[in-house]
């Protein structure tokens, strides 16, 4: 099989409320290989988001390694990370989480702004990128002008931006009606699929990891099961 | 990546558009009200030098010890026609003068009025020096000449305001019962003093006193090319030495245009730096709103710094933005400032100088009053954006992806 993109090996991670100590992973271990499409599900309070934050390097362990292309990331500086994770991981949000400043194609350019890629290519990357989420006539609107549906698609875009092996999707369909939903995901497996990037799908919705999902990893407590 | 971030930052400015204009007039009005006062400051000390260089920056004047210099205070110590001679042999000296100022009451018509008469010598080299020394000019009749003795040049107040009725040349006035005749009218000097006084032979002015050889200032004139400093101190050293003083104990002061010129100078600085120091305050006040403002997008971005850090963006990217961003408000604030400065204290001056048909405001608009306060707002903004800027950067991506 193909390598590991990212491997979480024994990583804990401790929260402090007040007095207590809350561990919301416990020594989890899971390896997503190139080419996959993982569905990671769970109820609220199993660490689900946790391990979103690990695997997007969006934060560091407590405790344990997490290696992303191999690179051990657990204990690096916040702008290191910062320019790993603008380069080698994609995020789509479930709230789309666009810039409210910026029109369609800026958002998208965004990414390639933070890794110092001249203006020309930004802007032709952007546009090709947009043409194909199929919002390329959309480019010169702001996002509070367009629906839900056509918000992911740029933010699909913009997670695109400078070609990262991985896609970090959270709940990228919970404030979309279903038909929409069903073309974002079908849009996100096309990238699987046709251009072999990384999935990791983050949903509660089992029907819809079933579905799409090559895989699925089931978390309760802070430990797959 | 600075260009970028500019990018970046243009597009939330124009987004927040009410807020950064209502930011950008809190510096805007600070940047002006300095500007505006630096620039009339600056005017009004143009203008003092530009007055006293007219006046001859070749001059000197020796007065009794403890007068301010103005030919009509009291003092108990006295010059001489011999000091006067005295100074006129020093070498550097190219003319000098003695003039002998007394008031005197000075009847025209049926009414009386108590005026300063000013005594000069009529003779050819005192006439041909008087222009020199700025004395004054000619406007109506003539100026004196060698021999004339019971005539008089009056300022020009003097003939329109000091009787009910306007005095004419020719026109007769009594002083000490003795009738003097108007043979000038002078052109009004603007500097007062020259205008409220009356000028005659020194001879008729003794005649009327009955005092001998007492001079009220002596005015000396620097040789072309000779140091005006070395030469009034020669001029203290030659009088010590006649009057027999010791250094440090005279009875007489020498002055000289510069010195004067200086201390004038000083007090404009004085009352320009507190004025502006005022006017600063205005500025903090605007300082301290770009620092709200900037706390308030910090949180309202919070959001959107996480979606940046997610997306790549570096602890000091997000630093840099709200930095620029704050020092873009200023920097947008203090252009906008400096025209409306520039503009206020011009027309400040046309204003004045149409009422006061004077030139008392020289305003010129430097280099430094342009691109000073440019570069101040700016710096100002970036530092009230500091704190907040700091505050942003150190958000972690995860807490501020949450923040709702």
């Amino acid at each position: 099989m193909a390598k590991p993109v990212i491997e979480l090996r024994d990583v804990w991670k401790t929260y402090k409320m007040g007095d207590t100590n809350i561990d919301a992973l416990r020594g989890m271990s899971l390896k997503i290989y190139e080419g996959e499409f993982v569905a990671i599900m769970g109820p609220s309070g199993s660490g689900k988001s946790t391990t979103m934050n690990m695997i997007g390097c969006l934060d560091v362990p407590t405790k344990g390694h997490i290696f992303l292309d191999s690179q051990d990331v657990s204990h690096m500086t916040e702008s290191t990370l910062a320019r790993i994770r603008g380069r080698k991981v994609g995020f789509i949000f479930q709230q789309f989480n666009l810039i409210s400043a910026f029109n369609a194609k800026e958002n998208v350019m965004l990414p390639m702004m933070f890794q110092d890629i001249p203006r020309e290519e930004q802007s032709e990357k952007a546009e090709a990128l947009l043409e194909m989420v199929g919002m390329l006539k959309r480019m010169a609107h702001k996002p509070s002008e367009l629906s839900g549906g056509e918000q992911q698609r740029i933010a699909i875009a913009r997670a695109l931006a400078n070609d990262p092996q991985m896609i970090l999707a959270d709940e990228p369909t919970g404030n979309l009606d279903s038909k929409t939903g069903n073309e974002i995901l079908a849009l996100i497996k096309k990238l699987n699929e046709v251009d072999g990037k990384t999935i990791v799908l983050v949903t509660h919705d089992k029907g819809l990891a079933q579905k799409y999902a090559k895989r699925i990893v089931q978390i309760k407590d802070g430990q797959i099961i | 990546m600075i260009g970028e971030i500019f990018r970046i930052v243009w597009n939330y400015i124009r987004k927040r558009r009410t807020r950064s204009l209502l930011t950008i007039i809190g510096i805007l009005i600070g940047i002006s009200a300095v500007v505006t006062l630096i620039a009339l400051g600056q005017g009004l000390t143009n203008a003092v030098d530009y007055q006293f260089s007219k006046l001859g920056s070749n001059r000197i004047t020796i007065s009794p010890a403890g007068s301010t210099g103005m030919p009509m205070s009291k003092t108990t110590a006295q010059l001489t026609e011999k000091d006067a001679d005295t100074v006129k042999k020093v070498s550097g000296v190219e003319f000098a003068m003695g003039l002998y100022v007394s008031s005197k009451p000075v009847s025209f018509g049926n009414e009386v009025k108590q005026i300063p008469i000013g005594g000069m010598d009529v003779n050819v080299e005192t006439l041909k020096y008087a222009g020199q020394t700025g004395l004054y000019e000619i406007e109506k009749g003539r100026n004196f000449k060698p021999g004339d003795k019971y005539k008089i040049v009056i300022g020009s107040k003097v003939a329109t305001d000091a009787f009910s009725r306007r005095i004419k040349v020719g026109d007769m006035l009594t002083i000490n019962n003795t009738q003097f005749q108007v043979i000038g009218i002078q052109k009004s000097g603007g500097t007062g003093i020259m205008d409220i006084i009356i000028r005659m032979p020194k001879d008729a002015l003794r005649e009327l006193d009955g005092k001998t050889d007492q001079v009220s200032m002596i005015n000396a004139i620097v040789k072309e090319g000779a140091d005006i400093v070395k030469t009034s101190d020669r001029i203290e050293e030659a009088l010590r030495n006649e009057r027999n003083e010791k250094k440090g104990e005279e009875s007489f002061t020498v002055q000289t245009t510069r010195s004067l010129i200086n201390s004038f100078l000083s007090i404009i600085a004085v009352i320009q730096g507190l004025l502006v120091g005022i006017a600063g305050i205005s500025l903090l006040v605007g300082a301290v709103g770009i620092m709200n403002t900037m706390y308030t997008s910090v949180l309202e971005r919070t959001r959107d710094i996480g979606v940046m850090k997610s997306i790549g963006a570096k602890n000091h990217d997000i630093l840099l933005i709200f930095i620029i961003e704050a020092g873009l408000l200023g920097l947008i604030g203090g252009a906008i400032g400096v025209l409306f400065g520039a503009i206020a204290s011009t027309l400040i001056s046309a204003v004045a100088s149409y009422y006061l048909k004077a030139d008392i405001l020289r305003i010129s608009i430097s280099p430094f009053l342009i691109f000073g306060p440019l570069l101040f707002s700016f710096v100002i903004g970036a530092l009230s954006g500091l704190f907040p800027a700091v505050q942003a950067s150190k958000m972690k991506p995860v807490d501020s992806l949450r923040y709702e």
